[in-house]
């Protein structure tokens, strides 16, 4: 008789190549039909994973078409087991196994729209922010100015892109009646993707707005993230920029 | 051992009013309508995410309906440790809503730390029996309450299995002070795929331990070897199960149920109509004793 354990992993096997089991002593049933039973296990446990993938990457699913999509999610699922209980975290290493696919290499930018895609759901799912009374900004001294660190939004994800990934998300979004021709030649992206009233927002953002922000949720001071914005953007506003994020929370804390 | 009289009193939080499984299509249709329940279960771990709209949904339904959170992910039967941080999750979300119930599954979904997303059988064995009595008890002890444990539907049966279904999950019951939540349609599809009496199950059961019951749709497939049942959860109840359901709400006449329904939606008012239906099928019994 087999441990609880070694039943566990046995059945773990057969559960994910039924058609391999020659024989299976610890099940009740003929080899025939434990097989045939084995595959009702296979089949949920394939369509749940796959289901989650094609849940958490509509875009990805709709620039592949359904067969082709099918084909790399299985090849995922056997890959790139589940290590939690909770399906919702599933998928995460999907843009990376998505890059190391050399079939895809006519589609470059793919993964970095799996990457947009991936970085939506979290925002959806992430914390809310603690309530800071912002105003109290006012009251910092101006000599302190240089030392202040702001806290970002807990949804708040900063992408990069070398491609037009956003045109390429909005151009795939079901009933987009716009001009669905979207050129690499258009370039690269800086994307702040946000949840604000539990709604998500994508955002461009400009070279130096983009530095800032990645500074700042670096926990760098001001100074740094000045310098280092300024270095990218030798125009930018800084007060311009931060107001704009301040009011529209993308900042939603401070201390020094 | 725990007192059974203080466990058969904590056991039934909820009045025997039906309720439904929420799930995210008919977040908008709730909110609006407000429809009369006697409760609504979700899925944890669909709220194990700090913030957004599942957890904005859930906070003003809370409000207004009776909780049951119904975990999914836990795999209170695997040879795997405990998993700490699921739980610490899940504790989480009881401290914020201090549902009526929390419930889990009598299986084992991971193992060498892959997790499979589906609810596979334990054998019924004592080795079994052991194993997940005590992590119940680690479980209930670590969230500071009770929980109520659900047979499962199954495809397969253990050569080495030394006791049917019932008396395992009587005994995990007895053993560690957790409640049963009853599937009825589970009941009804492993009997199918195993071919043992559903009714002998039921009358099995000692009903003050039965703290919820369960009510979902099943898909029959048929197959060279004769039929097999699958716990498919697309459709309404079928008529063999509300037939097993009568019988259990003679049984377990105050214990609440609830629909479940999670693939192929239909409306809302679809959920409501099969609540509304279980209400009455359990109204039938007093009727016939007047």
């Amino acid at each position: 008789m087999l441990s609880l354990r070694n039943l566990q992993r046995t059945m773990a096997g057969a559960i994910l190549q039924p058609d391999d089991v020659e024989r299976l002593d610890c099940l009740r049933a003929r080899t025939a039909t434990a097989v045939r039973r084995l595959r009702v296990y296979r089949n949920n446990v394939r369509a749940t994973l796959t289901g989650a993938l094609e849940t958490g990457y509509p875009v990805v699913l709709r620039l592949l078409g359904a067969e082709y999509f099918q084909a790399l999610a299985l090849r995922y699922v056997r890959d790139c087991p589940s290590r939690t209980g909770n399906l919702i975290d599933y998928g995460a290493e999907f843009p990376s196994f998505l890059e190391t696919m050399t079939e895809l290499q006519t589609l470059p930018y793919l993964p970095d729209v799996a990457r947009l895609e991936r970085s939506m759901r979290e925002a959806q799912l992430a914390a809310e922010p603690r309530r800071v009374n912002l105003e109290a900004l006012a009251g910092v001294p101006r000599c302190r100015y240089e030392e202040l660190r702001f806290a970002i939004h807990p949804s708040a994800r900063l992408f990069a892109s070398s491609y037009p990934a956003l045109r390429i998300w909005q151009t795939n979004q079901p009933g987009y009646a716009g001009d669905p021709q979207v050129s690499l030649e258009e370039g690269g992206d800086l994307l702040l993707v946000i949840r604000r009233d539990l709604e998500i927002e994508i955002e461009r953002l400009s070279p130096g707005e983009f530095t800032l922000l990645y500074q700042l949720e670096q926990g760098r001071n001001m100074r740094y993230a000045c310098e280092s914005a300024f270095a990218a953007e030798p125009a930018l506003c800084v007060t311009t920029a931060l107001r704009s994020h301040v009011a529209r929370h993308t900042i939603c804390g401070f201390h020094y | 051992m725990p007192d059974s009289s203080k466990r058969s009193a904590s056991a039934r939080p909820i009045p025997p009013a039906s309720g439904i499984g929420l799930r995210a299509e008919h977040y908008d249709a709730m909110l609006a309508r407000r429809p009369k329940l006697g409760f609504i279960e979700v899925h944890s771990e669909n709220y194990f995410g700090a913030g957004g709209r599942p957890r904005a949904v859930l906070d003003a339904l809370a409000r207004d309906y009776a909780l049951s959170l119904h975990g999914v992910g836990l795999s209170l039967g695997s040879t795997d440790a405990l998993n700490m941080g699921h739980l610490a999750r899940l504790r989480e979300l009881v401290e914020r809503y201090s549902p009526r119930l929390v419930s889990e599954h009598l299986s084992w979904s991971s193992v060498d730390g892959r997790y499979f997303h589906d609810l596979l059988p334990l054998p019924y064995t004592e080795e079994a029996l052991r194993l997940i009595a005590e992590r119940i008890e680690r479980v209930q002890a670590y969230l500071g309450r009770r929980i109520l444990i659900e047979n499962l539907s199954s495809y397969v049966e253990y050569s080495h299995s030394t006791m049917p279904e019932w008396e395992f999950l009587t005994a995990v019951a007895a053993r560690s002070g957790c409640g049963i939540l009853l599937d009825v349609n589970n009941i009804y599809v492993s009997s199918c795929n195993h071919g043992f009496d559903a009714a002998h199950y039921l009358r099995s059961i000692p009903a003050q331990c039965v703290g919820e019951m369960h009510l979902a749709g099943h898909t029959v497939r048929s197959t060279p070897d004769g039929t097999i049942l699958i716990d498919t959860h697309n459709q309404p109840v079928s008529a063999p199960v509300w037939q097993l359901f009568e019988l259990a709400a003679r049984r377990f006449a105050d214990v609440p149920a609830l629909i479940e329904w999670d693939t192929d939606l239909p409306a809302l008012e679809v959920l409501l109509a099969e609540a509304a239906r279980a209400d009455r099928a359990r109204e039938k019994p007093h009727a016939l004793a007047a």
